[in-house]
């Protein structure tokens, strides 16, 4: 098959449309084009984001943002304590008139889910939520509903305030495609954030993408069928083996957690308009990835991460 | 869908239009580099099979050796590939099982079992095969089973360790011990893989500390080079001058020797009965049961002492010489005359130049009249002279009052004891063993140095098979010494060190009339008067007798060919005051006659000088020719004791056996020795080598291209492939080899310097070639020349360039921080100064 067939499922439009969306957000979050690249693979990918950030570093900007661009349904629910697993998948009301239980769908029938402070839920409500995320789908009242092919779900949290939190375990912290810090802007770019707080009508974001309704699915369906070859593929196993092997990383890497790698690495791959992946996107992708899934802190886990991607050899270049 | 065309080429780029390229998004941060558990197991399991090779090596070296060529070929074949098939299985079990071995408690015991085992096989072997091995063989077998036994277990760095350091000793023990060509070679394979093995185990342990940047590679050239270069300076020591490798021979203990006595050793003197036969070697040293009848002409000494030094001239009877000998001398001259049985009882210093080699017989491969096994030089004394008359040297008469002469038995062995006359040595001496073998020679006398105390004869032990010769040399009761049969001698040396620096010598020879007479005449007082200038201010003793000798081999020089004319003055005058060059004889009768005209006591010694050139370090022995007869004097010094004394130029009078460090620095002398002697054929290799090594980086990188230009892969995939592997020989022969963890273009992407449009098309189509499906590859075309291209501008000049910048870079980084660093300082003391 010639190249250009294999290409074509890469269709121009496509990746027009990411193009667009990554404008969109940086525009919304200044001087960060390597978190929106980021979250723009994560989408591709159609994994779920999590967000570990201070307060008032853009998270909520951001997760709006890509709601608005992808032009789905944005919703966000702030999780504290007493909130509970029907306030995020929804609920049965009886409805007086007609004498029936109606479905009041949750906050996880968007697109987009922004889950702020996902650490303050209880267990019990994260694990709502995180079987949301995992089957795309919820079961209220022995009924099952669906939830949307696209579905995305941004969960932040706040690594500060540590009281009255409780810590996601590491099962649930598998569902998340990658970890990600937002982190502070440059200097110039705070300024400027600053001038364009005064003009408050430049504020709105431009809600310029019409989406196709299938268009993030379409996409999200030839991410998977980006080609990835034997030898990478033992590359990546070759990299999960020695994460599992290393002294100071207390879980190893899951099998699932080794397909969330390949996808995402194969969305890089997308969205720089190749049909296969290289040992490249396997190791630009390795931190956000592996930041989710080591269970370590996050200069820790950096070094790590580093530490196996020098130990291991990319394939080598034979025919 | 997504093509576009770039330089005629069908080139596919992502974003089509937009073509954006966005940086990496993970800093490349800096990180501590480490060697995964992987590697550092797969780094131990090849040393462990590095390991049990080098110890099958080493055993087969060993083996070979112990065979000796007693063995059929295929028998010990046998053996060694047995051995090494058993080594070989038993270790990749031990690899299988490592976690069992590492730790199981068992494992030392049977180490120490081993050896044991191996010695205790030994005396089953002699009571029930009725076979034995020499007593260092014995240890030496121990050791290869052990040092198999640590190969086979050698998980741990240490025991892998021990088991090479075993497989050295066996290493240099047999090189030492064997005279087969093979074991050299494979010896130096050993070596060869020996250093290889050093590098490779000093590589994997500092893995783990170094940069991650070095980290990558093993050092493969430094790997073959390393070894290499050692083999070769170990090859030019061994080829410069003398046979260097022998000097080992000292280091290890032989079976046999003044020692020990063991029936089935086979090497030193008093050797076992299990000895190795002459059969095989004619020049090999051990008891020969079955001499070759070999019914030859041989040369009698004095058929070798004419062709050495020309026939004596018959005097004319008529010229009247005016010698004047004490009567009472004279008298014993007269009535020993007459008893001369034997030619060459007597020696003229006046002799006629004849043809030399007339009568040699074509077809004689070894002129060698005699070997001898021990250390060289060495003066063979073979007959003493100690009357003169001015032109004749008279030999010494056999004692009146002979010692008695017995025989002792050592270790089972007779040896005859030569007593001494008069009270026992007050010098300091050094005992020696040598062994002589006559192989061409007719003489009954033995060949011996000066001072033999003990000497020994398979199967002789009868005491009237001996007789004095004089009172310093014994010979057979027969016609000649038996050939071929060795003659192991054991002789006290004076060590001429410590008598020089014994400031009181008596010299005082009382009974040594015949020792001190002269002819009387006017040419004696001119030799004398000579004899007096030249010791002028130097008090008597051996510094008198060191100035004459040096005078002698400074001032004259040897000539055998120089006619003397027979008439009114005597060779020795002529050649001290008119032709001051003369043959060995002329040398030794001046400076006996010159030392006896100022009162030493001195005999004039013909015999044999057992050259170090002609020391063949194959057979252990030295070969004596007819060219090797020599003429020497000794000096009186006292007691009982005469000291060797060498006038001629050229010879030597060897001191104490050299202790180690003195022979490592005679083997280095040697070497630099030859260097200078053979110094345009060592500039030239040094010159050439330093070119090879200047541009040996531009060499290597001609080959690779020529290679890829020559063997071109048949698809564009593969010949893209090709082109990238020839791009990482570049860049490693530049010194920026692309890590093993990064990929070629990401590595590329670090050099500003290597950005361009060809370039980067090439890249990219080697990413592609690497890690998309086939198919991709196949509409593009133009590959071919899209390679030629990128192999053009990656030249190895601009790899270099690229690597030069970037090495400054890293370099203004580092003095950056420094700066910064000492600026800091700096403010802080500047604050510090105010307040």
């Amino acid at each position: 098959m010639p190249l250009t067939e294999i290409v074509e499922h890469v269709h121009g439009g496509d990746l027009q449309f990411i193009d667009t969306l990554r404008r969109q957000l940086n525009l919304a979050l200044r001087g960060k084009p390597d978190v929106v690249e980021l979250v723009l693979i994560c989408l591709a990918a159609n994994g779920h984001l999590l967000l570990e950030d201070k307060p008032g570093l853009g998270k909520t900007t951001l997760a709006k943002a890509l709601a608005g661009g992808i032009g789905g349904r944005f919703s966000r629910c702030q999780c504290t304590p007493d909130l509970l697993p029907g306030d995020i998948t929804g609920f049965s009301l009886f409805n007086q008139k007609t004498h029936e239980f109606e479905f009041r769908e949750g906050p996880v029938f968007s697109d987009v889910l922004l889950a702020d402070e996902i650490n303050r839920a209880t267990p019990r409500t994260q694990s709502a939520l995180l079987e949301a995320m995992a089957e795309r789908q919820v079961t209220v009242d022995a009924r099952k509903y669906t939830l949307s092919p696209r579905f995305f779900v941004i969960a932040t949290q706040n690594p500060v305030d540590e009281h009255g939190t409780y810590p996601l375990p590491q099962a649930q912290l598998d569902r998340f495609a990658m970890k990600l810090s937002i982190g502070y802007p440059d200097p110039r770019d705070e300024v400027r954030m600053l001038l364009e707080a005064t003009q408050p009508g430049r504020e709105q974001l431009p809600n310029r993408t019409v989406p196709g309704a299938d268009q993030l699915e379409r996409i999200q369906q030839s991410v998977m069928t980006v080609c990835v070859l034997e030898s990478v593929g033992d590359y990546l196993v070759r990299l999960a083996r020695e994460i599992r092997q290393h002294p100071s990383v207390p879980m190893g890497l899951s099998p699932r957690g080794l397909l969330t790698w390949q996808r995402i690495a194969q969305a890089q791959a997308w969205i720089k308009g190749r049909s296969f992946i290289t040992p490249d996107d396997v190791q630009d992708v390795a931190e956000p990835v592996l930041n989710v899934r080591m269970g370590l802190e996050f200069m820790e886990s950096r070094r790590v991460i580093q530490e196996v991607l020098d130990r291991v050899a990319v394939p080598e270049y034979v025919s | 869908m997504s093509g576009e065309s770039e330089g005629g080429l069908r080139y596919w780029h992502p974003g089509v239009s937009s073509g954006r390229r966005r940086a990496n998004v993970t800093a490349d941060g800096a990180s501590s580099a480490g060697v995964s558990a992987g590697d550092e197991h797969s780094d131990r399991s090849l040393l462990h099979y590095f390991t049990a090779g080098l110890a099958i090596i080493a055993m087969a070296v060993f083996l070979i050796t112990d065979a000796d060529g007693g063995r059929s070929e295929s028998g010990l074949w046998t053996q060694i590939v047995a051995e090494a098939l058993l080594t070989v299985i038993l270790t990749i079990m031990a690899q299988r099982n490592r976690q069992l071995i590492d730790a199981h408690p068992a494992v030392t015991p049977l180490l120490i079992l081993v050896p044991i085992v191996s010695l205790l096989w030994e005396p089953t072997q002699r009571l029930l095969l009725d076979s034995g091995r020499p007593f260092e063989m014995m240890m030496m077998h121990s050791q290869k089973n052990l040092m198999l036994a640590l190969a086979i277990v050698g998980l741990q760095p240490a025991v892998q360790r021990m088991s090479l350091f075993i497989g050295v000793i066996l290493c240099v023990f047999s090189a030492a011990m064997t005279r087969e060509h093979r074991i050299y070679w494979i010896v130096a394979g050993y070596g060869f893989c020996a250093v290889s093995w050093l590098i490779l185990g000093y590589w994997s342990g500092i893995r783990v500390r170094m940069l991650r940047e070095h980290a990558q590679r093993l050092p493969f050239q430094w790997l073959v080079a390393g070894p290499a270069i050692a083999l070769l300076a170990a090859a030019a020591t061994i080829a410069g001058g003398r046979n260097e490798l022998s000097s080992l021979r000292g280091f290890f203990p032989g079976s046999g020797g003044e020692g020990d006595y063991d029936e089935y050793s086979r090497d030193g003197v008093n050797d076992g009965d299990a000895l190795v036969a002459g059969r095989d070697d004619i020049r090999s040293f051990g008891p020969i049961d079955e001499a070759p009848m070999a019914d030859s002409e041989k040369p009698s000494l004095y058929d070798v002492i004419n062709d050495r030094f020309d026939e004596p001239l018959r005097k004319n009877k008529s010229v009247q010489r005016a010698i004047a000998l004490p009567p009472d001398i004279m008298a014993s001259i007269q009535q020993r005359l007459s008893t001369v049985r034997h030619a060459g009882r007597e020696f003229s210093t006046l002799r006629r130049k004849s043809e030399k080699g007339k009568n040699r017989a074509a077809g004689i491969s070894s002129t060698a009249l005699l070997y001898v096994s021990g250390r060289v030089p060495l003066h063979l004394r073979t007959e003493v002279f100690d009357v003169f008359d001015g032109v004749t040297w008279y030999a010494a008469e056999p004692p009146a009052d002979p010692l008695r002469l017995s025989f002792v038995s050592i270790r089972g062995k007779p040896w005859l004891q030569i007593p001494v006359r008069g009270n026992v040595s007050e010098f300091q001496t050094f005992t020696e063993t040598h062994a002589v073998k006559p192989v061409n020679l007719k003489l009954p006398t033995i060949p011996s140095p000066l001072g033999t105390r003990l000497l020994h004869m398979e199967h002789v032990d009868r005491v009237d098979m001996f007789a004095w010769k004089n009172d310093s040399l014994i010979c057979m009761n027969r016609a000649s010494l038996p050939e071929l049969v060795p003659i192991h001698l054991q002789s006290d040396v004076l060590d001429q060190k410590s008598l020089r620096s014994q400031k009181l010598l008596s010299f005082s020879a009382v009974r040594m009339t015949l020792e001190k007479s002269l002819p009387e005449g006017p040419e004696l007082d001119r030799i004398r008067s000579l004899a007096e200038s030249w010791t002028k201010q130097i008090p008597r003793g051996m510094g008198q007798i060191d100035a004459i000798c040096s005078r002698l081999r400074a001032e004259y020089s040897l000539d055998r060919d120089i006619q003397f004319v027979d008439g009114d003055s005597t060779p020795l005058t002529q050649f001290l005051f008119e032709s001051r060059r003369g043959p060995e004889y002329l040398f030794a009768s001046a400076a006996a006659v010159m030392l006896r005209s100022m009162g030493y006591a001195t005999r004039l010694v013909s015999g044999f000088y057992a050259r170090p050139e002609r020391y063949d370090a194959r057979g252990r022995h030295t070969s004596v020719h007819g060219s090797d007869a020599h003429f020497w004097c000794e000096v009186f010094v006292g007691g009982s004791t005469w000291a060797t004394i060498e006038p001629s130029p050229g010879y030597v009078v060897p001191g104490p056996p050299l202790r180690w460090f003195e022979q490592l620095l005679s083997s280095v002398t040697d070497f630099l020795q030859q260097c200078r002697r053979q110094w345009p054929l060592c500039l030239s290799g040094m010159a050439g080598l330093a070119v090879l090594f200047r541009f040996q980086v531009d060499l290597k990188s001609a080959v690779f291209t020529l290679l890829w230009k020559w063997f071109p892969e048949r698809t564009g995939r593969g010949r893209i492939l090709q082109t990238a592997r020839l791009l990482e020989h570049r860049l490693r022969l530049a010194g920026i080899s692309r890590p093993r963890y990064q990929t070629l273009s990401r590595w590329m992407s670090r050099f500003p310097e290597l950005q361009s449009r060809t370039r980067h098309q090439f890249l990219h189509l080697a990413e592609q070639a690497a890690f998309a499906p086939e198919e991709c590859l196949c509409g593009q075309q133009n590959l071919t020349e899209l390679c030629f291209m990128a192999a053009g501008e990656f030249s190895l000049a601009e790899i270099r360039k690229a690597s030069r910048s970037e090495k400054q870079k890293v370099c203004c980084e580092v003095v950056s921080a420094s700066d910064s660093v000492s600026n800091a300082a700096e403010n802080s003391t500047d604050r510090k100064a105010p307040g």
